[in-house]
């Protein structure tokens, strides 16, 4: 029975409590645009009927309650089925992500309850391919996007649409190739065993792959579309996106799907570069047998690291300004696809030279307990260097000015 | 209980043409009327193209669908059982909905939603990769393609005449051999009524299969399928990788080739923007 009852509970206590993070960051998400532009930001919804304010942490609840009573307007053109559709599939995926993130973990074993082993803090334990789920799921997301501009029946909607899914298409092979360079240092595609080489190593992969974070952190940012990416929500200047036609509790469930993509990613970041719960002296590795304050400190690491990567994706977006839709692109296929497949070449080559029966006991013998340092050292270089390739090639410096010397009418391509 | 013996037996069509168990000829009997119901209301539904032919068709398709359903026999443990019934019927009636829907656009929903299917049926048999796979490729990429060039070309769909099939007695073939198909597996799959508590998948596996279902369910079951893959499959790995990579050259080649129609000879101008 507990085969059953455990992994429901773990369902229960993510969605509610991914949900409620997800109210509760866009609170924090206006805080912050309030700090950074000088402004105080809301702060006064606190417990109805008093006077209490608590820095306006019923913010959220209002802010919902409003929502759910708010019209819920169709337009009389769209397609209601996959109108109603596309909401759905878009929330529903995005909330399956987290079957394969790990909040922590493990627990001890809760022998009152039955429960003899200890307790993994994840729904899917036993699953083999944790990333490859990861992405299945993000490509499940681009229907949504798909099928909300083309339900809508408008034109400003449906170019929203192919704008927003050539976006998340393009961006997943960047954030697959940085994602490859961990799974090959650590052999497996699960989320909790590439956690536990990197505390076993103590080597957090953001300092072995520096590049390969990069690529993965500014995909990730596309992938959410989050600023700068965030075309969507060009409301002067495209009109907005697919969800131009949206109003009520089918835009919020668009929006909170689109909030929990920035939280997916960033677990992923901090699990995947940052070392997931683990803290150097604080945590222990892998093989520390669990108790319950280990669990809590391991817990509150990665909460932690979460929290920081959230809070700056919030800053980027009071930082830099939105990508025209071209650059974004030629960002994409010009600039990330090389270097990633760059990446993973030279990584590929450098993991198997420091192999043992390479060159790994040369080395050891050579460097002795320097050996971390220069196992790094090739990630940052190769950092540099990807840095002053696309400073010397320039591969997205585009010419707006109008063509007025290409005769369109002898093209053969205006037949 | 062990379902790779399944995936075997609806794989293996010889498996097929050879019934299980000696399922009586009443069960034969209905489910034959079962597949002769389901074929007329899916031919109704392709070739024929009214509101009446088309409610008709569901009805009748709906209830080939359940005789074959009522065919079926409990099988202990019941969780199992109904779960793979649910997931092949996840898997097979989008795919009849897809070719009966009359709007591309739903067509290509309903071809995603039954690879979802396929996918999890996969993943219920233990072939983790696999199911994943299938979703990554199929659902994630090829059908978002057939998604984009539908809205793009076809925004409000084909002609009424272009909505249903023209030849009716191809159909007609079609959806016998189909429906047939469906019914022969249910068939296969429906345990021998002597045989009671007897998982007829069991039987059906062959023997060869113990080795692989060792590997399908095998806690590193990634680590396994990439060794067996690059050792002993490496030849065709590689011949399939030099394939993309011509059809990769290819789709750039072509590219380029549509690139040279707007260059202005001896412009001198070195120019970056898109075309």
């Amino acid at each position: 029975m507990s085969l059953l009852l455990v992994p429901l509970v773990k369902i229960a206590i993510i969605l509610f409590g991914v949900m409620t993070a997800a109210a509760y960051f866009v609170l924090l998400e206006r805080r912050v645009a309030a700090w950074v532009q000088d402004r105080r930001g809301p702060n006064r919804v606190g417990i109805p009927g008093t006077n209490i304010r608590l820095f306006g942490l019923g913010q959220p609840l209002a802010d919902g309650l409003k929502m759910i009573l708010k019209e819920e307007y169709t337009p009389a053109h769209v397609d209601r089925g996959l109108y109603l559709l596309a909401p759905l599939v878009m929330m529903s995926a995005a909330l399956a992500v987290f079957a394969v993130i790990p909040c922590g973990s493990t627990l001890p074993p809760i022998p009152a309850l039955g429960l003899q082993e200890p307790i993994a803090m994840l729904v899917a334990p036993s699953f083999d391919v944790g990333m490859i789920y990861v992405f299945a799921l993000s490509s499940i997301a681009v229907y949504g996007v798909i099928l909300g501009g083309w339900a809508s029946n408008s034109k400003y909607s449906f170019l929203g649409g192919l704008r927003s899914s050539a976006q998340l298409i393009a961006y997943e092979l960047p954030l697959g190739l940085g994602l490859l360079g961990v799974v090959l240092a650590t052999g497996s595609l699960r989320l909790d065993a590439i956690v536990a080489e990197q505390a076993n190593t103590g080597v957090w992969f953001a300092l072995s792959q520096p590049l390969g974070m990069l690529i993965f952190m500014i995909s990730a940012f596309a992938e959410a579309a989050r600023l700068p990416f965030d075309l969507p929500e060009c409301e002067q200047e495209l009109v907005g996106g697919y969800h131009t036609e949206y109003a009520g509790m089918k835009l919020v469930v668009f929006l909170t799907a689109e909030f929990i993509h920035m939280i997916t990613a960033s677990f992923l970041i901090s699990i995947l570069f940052l070392g997931g719960w683990h803290f150097w002296g604080l945590t222990g590795n892998a093989e520390t047998p669990i108790t319950w304050t280990l669990a809590a400190i391991r817990v509150g690491v990665l909460f932690a690291k979460v929290f920081a990567v959230i809070f700056f994706f919030m800053m980027v977006r009071w930082s830099w300004p939105r990508f025209r839709y071209d650059q974004l692109l030629a960002l994409a296929w010009k600039v990330l696809l090389p270097l990633g497949l760059l990446n993973l070449v030279v990584l590929a080559i450098l993991i198997e030279v420091q192999h043992p029966q390479v060159a790994g006991g040369w080395l050891d013998e050579r460097f002795g307990a320097g050996r971390a340092v220069v196992s790094w050292l090739p990630g940052w270089l190769l950092l540099v260097l990807a840095f002053m390739l696309v400073a010397w090639l320039r591969p997205i410096m585009t010419d707006n000015r109008p063509r007025t010397d290409v005769d369109l009418l002898d093209s053969p391509l205006q037949e | 209980m062990d379902w790779s013996g399944f995936l075997w037996a609806a794989a293996d069509s010889s498996e097929l043409a050879t019934p299980i168990g000696p399922a009586c000829a009443c069960v034969a009997g209905r489910l034959l009327v079962a597949v002769a119901l389901a074929a007329l209301g899916l031919w109704c539904l392709l070739a024929l193209d009214s509101k009446w032919t088309r409610r008709g068709g569901v009805g009748l398709a709906a209830g080939g669908v359940l005789l074959m359903a009522s065919q079926l026999q409990l099988v202990q443990p019941w969780g199992d059982w109904l779960g793979f019934w649910l997931l092949a019927a996840l898997a097979v009636l989008p795919a009849a909905a897809m070719i009966v829907s009359h709007r591309p656009v739903y067509s290509a929903i309903w071809f995603a939603v039954s690879l979802l299917g396929v996918a999890s049926l996969l993943l219920w048999q233990g072939a983790q990769f696999l199911g994943l796979a299938t979703m990554v490729v199929y659902a994630g990429a090829i059908v978002v393609t057939f998604l984009f060039v539908l809205m793009l070309a076809l925004p409000a769909g084909y002609g009424r005449y272009d909505r249903i099939s023209w030849g009716k007695l191809p159909v007609g073939v079609a959806c016998l051999v189909a429906s047939g198909l469906v019914g022969l597996c249910v068939w296969g799959l429906s345990p021998a009524p002597g045989a009671a508590g007897e998982s007829p998948w069991q039987l059906a596996k062959p023997a060869s299969t113990g080795m692989l279902s060792e590997d399908l369910l095998h806690p590193a079951h990634v680590a396994h399928l990439g060794s067996h893959l690059f050792t002993e499959y490496l030849l065709a790995i590689e011949l399939a990788g030099v394939l993309l990579l011509m059809a990769l050259v290819g789709a750039v080649s072509w590219m380029a080739q549509a690139q040279r129609y707007w260059q202005v000879p001896g412009d001198g101008v070195e120019r970056t923007d898109h075309v």
